[in-house]
């Protein structure tokens, strides 16, 4: 509490002119002093608690606290109080904001997108490629084979197995799924026809408690494919398959240009929610992507207001450099310069 | 009253007046504490209504039938129905395997082996009850599943014929049936500890006078020990089943998690309430999370019920063996 009370910023909190691209990594552009508590999604967990890291390195007496408690249970605590912001994977939903209205106005902002990759588990086939319909068709159980002539017309030269394919999905509710899903349902609308949702009632195949149950099972079931954050994938030594965009091209989910190509075509409406333009004929684009939110009061007093104002422009900005070493991809100009308008909104006082 | 004080040894140096109000202290402690456990089970209660009332009254009557969980969907859909059935089918699965292996390691513990065996088996099985539930997870992850395929495999090849083992969906893995085996484990140390004090606490009288009517060892667990034991038993099983009724991490990192009333067991699905609970909280939305808390209010009903059920059975199981 001592700290909290003496807190006071060294420096304004001027909007960064530093370009994510050239800045060093991981040094906030301005420095603030105090105690800041965050919680909500775990999907950028690994990353909040390296800016929180790189942050407290960089300017001593501030220290962020972050809590990986699930999107609704963060926006939740925010609602109630007991956090200084709240961080979602899916957009505020009208019930939310109703909630959060009578306490305040507030600013939803991107802040962290990553790459959502599809891995496998098939003997003898390691550059699988898939196309949005064969995808939706494995998952919506209407390809059960892998030697369906939609996937071998796609892979041709490869010898695929007669293997029957085995579905993973998460058992638990994610705002993962919710993106992948929307991929599904907006790239093939005719097959996947279950929309977009954390816990769609899934037509069949195997569900796993997060993204470690996930990979777990997609490695101990032969014919097995299941989707996770490209941090999982990459940890798991499983092979992921290389995803055709709107330009015909096949791309690895473990391109962060392919997810940043994506990315930067994306529209941001004035309430802070990313619309991912899955049509874009960049042809380095990998379109299952997804972005994350933080949300945060926009009154603040002046402690811990310094500080969440200079760690959240430290995060959108030169922190995103933080992002490829953990999965993450760093977010594309626009989608920056947008977030640090939104910060800057913020009112401290 | 102060001639019958006068008139007890009292020794010493210990007045009478200090001794009451000790007593007293003593009484007043013990009271409050006990009722601190009404109160806070009464406050609990009240909690689990108060923030599941508005999930309760936006889903009606159709929360005890529904079967799908979409309670931050638009329209709100959601139930209890086949979390309940997923609850209750896989609790009940692991008692009919864990009940007469539990049953019988008691038997043999205190009527059949001598104490240097009885004495370090009973510490094992006791150890099986200290392993923290998200070890039995993982181990059910990494472990159980994969070595489980062949057998359900084989289960189902050749008993498709029971509803219990028929799998249309040809997949294997994270089935209700490796819950059960799950639970099966976690329960067996309980129920095992309890019948083997309950066992212990038939009088010596009464195994005597049945051997010394010429009874073999068997007659004599038949006729003397297990209808005096028998409402202990019972308790003791029904407090295996209040653990796997709310048993929630080990099998929500099992379990498939689909929302279907089915008998088939070794299909990838199954749910259970506090599973369901602990892979939904984090990422529900206002709806969603009274709507949680409504299912925790069935659960707790249901423990609630079991253990009243089990307290019966246990007094019932004393005054039979009273009369006897």
């Amino acid at each position: 509490v001592a700290a909290a009370a003496l807190a006071s910023a060294c420096g304004s909190s001027s909007k960064g002119s530093s370009s994510p691209t050239t800045a060093a990594a991981g040094a906030p552009a301005s420095c603030a002093t105090g105690t800041l508590t965050g919680a909500g999604s775990t999907f950028v967990q690994n990353l909040a608690l390296q800016w929180s890291k790189n942050y407290s390195k960089a300017c001593s007496g501030a220290t962020i606290n972050y809590q990986g408690v699930g999107s609704g249970a963060g926006v939740t605590q925010l609602t109630n109080g007991t956090v200084n912001f709240g961080a979602t994977d899916v957009p505020l939903t009208s019930a939310q904001s109703d909630l959060l209205q009578p306490k305040g106005a507030t600013v939803q902002v991107p802040w962290a997108s990553g790459g959502i990759a599809l891995m496998y588990n098939l003997s003898g086939v390691s550059n699988l490629k898939l196309d949005a319909d064969t995808i939706a068709g494995i998952f919506a159980g209407k390809i059960t084979k892998w030697n369906d002539p939609a996937i071998t017309a796609l892979n041709q030269g490869a010898s695929l197995p007669s293997t029957t394919i085995s579905t993973v999905h998460r058992s638990d509710s994610s705002g993962t799924t919710a993106a992948f899903t929307l991929y599904m349902s907006k790239t093939s609308p005719t097959t996947w026809t279950l929309g977009s949702s954390k816990t769609p009632t899934w037509p069949g195949g195997q569900g796993a408690k997060g993204s470690d149950g996930v990979t777990a099972t997609v490695g101990q079931t032969p014919g097995a494919i299941g989707y996770a954050e490209v941090s999982y994938a990459q940890g798991s030594g499983l092979p992921v398959v290389q995803v055709k965009n709107a330009s015909g091209q096949f791309v690895s989910a473990q391109s962060t240009a392919g997810v940043q190509a994506t990315m930067s075509t994306a529209t941001i409406s004035s309430a802070g929610a990313v619309t991912v333009d899955y049509a874009t004929t960049n042809p380095a684009a990998y379109p299952i992507v997804t972005a994350t939110y933080v949300v945060a009061f926009k009154s603040q007093s002046s402690s811990p207001g310094n500080l969440l104002k200079s760690f959240l422009l430290y995060a959108v900005g030169t922190g995103q450099s933080a992002g490829p070493a953990l999965g993450y991809s760093p977010l594309p100009q626009n989608v920056v310069t947008f977030a640090e308008q939104q910060i800057n909104t913020i009112a401290v006082g | 009253v102060t001639a019958t004080i006068e008139s007890s040894p009292v020794p010493p140096g210990l007045t009478v007046r200090r001794r009451t109000s000790s007593d007293r202290i003593f009484d007043r402690l013990s009271m409050s504490a006990a009722a601190l456990v009404l109160v806070l089970i009464v406050a609990i209660a009240a909690f689990l209504i108060w923030k599941s009332w508005p999930a309760l009254k936006l889903a009606g009557w159709d929360f005890f039938t529904e079967t799908q969980w979409q309670p931050d969907a638009n329209p709100a859909v959601f139930g209890i129905a086949a979390l309940v059935w997923g609850t209750l089918l896989s609790a009940f699965l692991s008692l009919v395997i864990a009940v007469p292996v539990a049953v019988g390691s008691a038997l043999l513990l205190v009527e059949v082996a001598p104490p240097a065996i009885s004495r370090p088996v009973g510490y094992v099985i006791e150890l099986l009850a200290a392993v923290p539930s998200v070890v039995y997870g993982l181990w059910g992850v990494y472990v159980l599943v994969p070595r489980l395929i062949p057998f359900e495999k084989w289960l189902a090849a050749n008993f498709s014929w029971i509803p219990l083992f028929n799998n249309p969906s040809n997949t294997y893995g994270r089935s209700m049936f490796v819950a059960v085996v799950i639970l099966t484990i976690m329960v067996l140390p309980i129920i095992v500890a309890l019948a083997r004090d309950i066992l212990r606490s038939v009088p010596a009288a009464d195994r005597e006078a049945a051997m010394a009517l010429g009874a073999t060892r068997w007659e004599v667990i038949r006729l003397a020990v297990l209808p005096y034991a028998r409402g202990g038993l019972t308790g003791s099983v029904m407090l295996g089943l209040g653990r796997a009724l709310g048993e929630t991490i080990a099998v929500a990192m099992v379990l498939s998690a689909t929302f279907e009333i089915t008998w088939n067991i070794l299909e990838p699905g199954g749910n259970t309430i506090a599973a369901n609970i602990a892979t939904k909280f984090g990422e529900a939305g206002p709806v969603g999370q009274e709507a949680l808390v409504a299912s925790g209010l069935v659960l707790f009903a249901i423990t609630l019920a079991v253990n009243m059920a089990a307290r019966f059975f246990v007094g019932r199981g004393v005054k039979a063996s009273g009369r006897a």
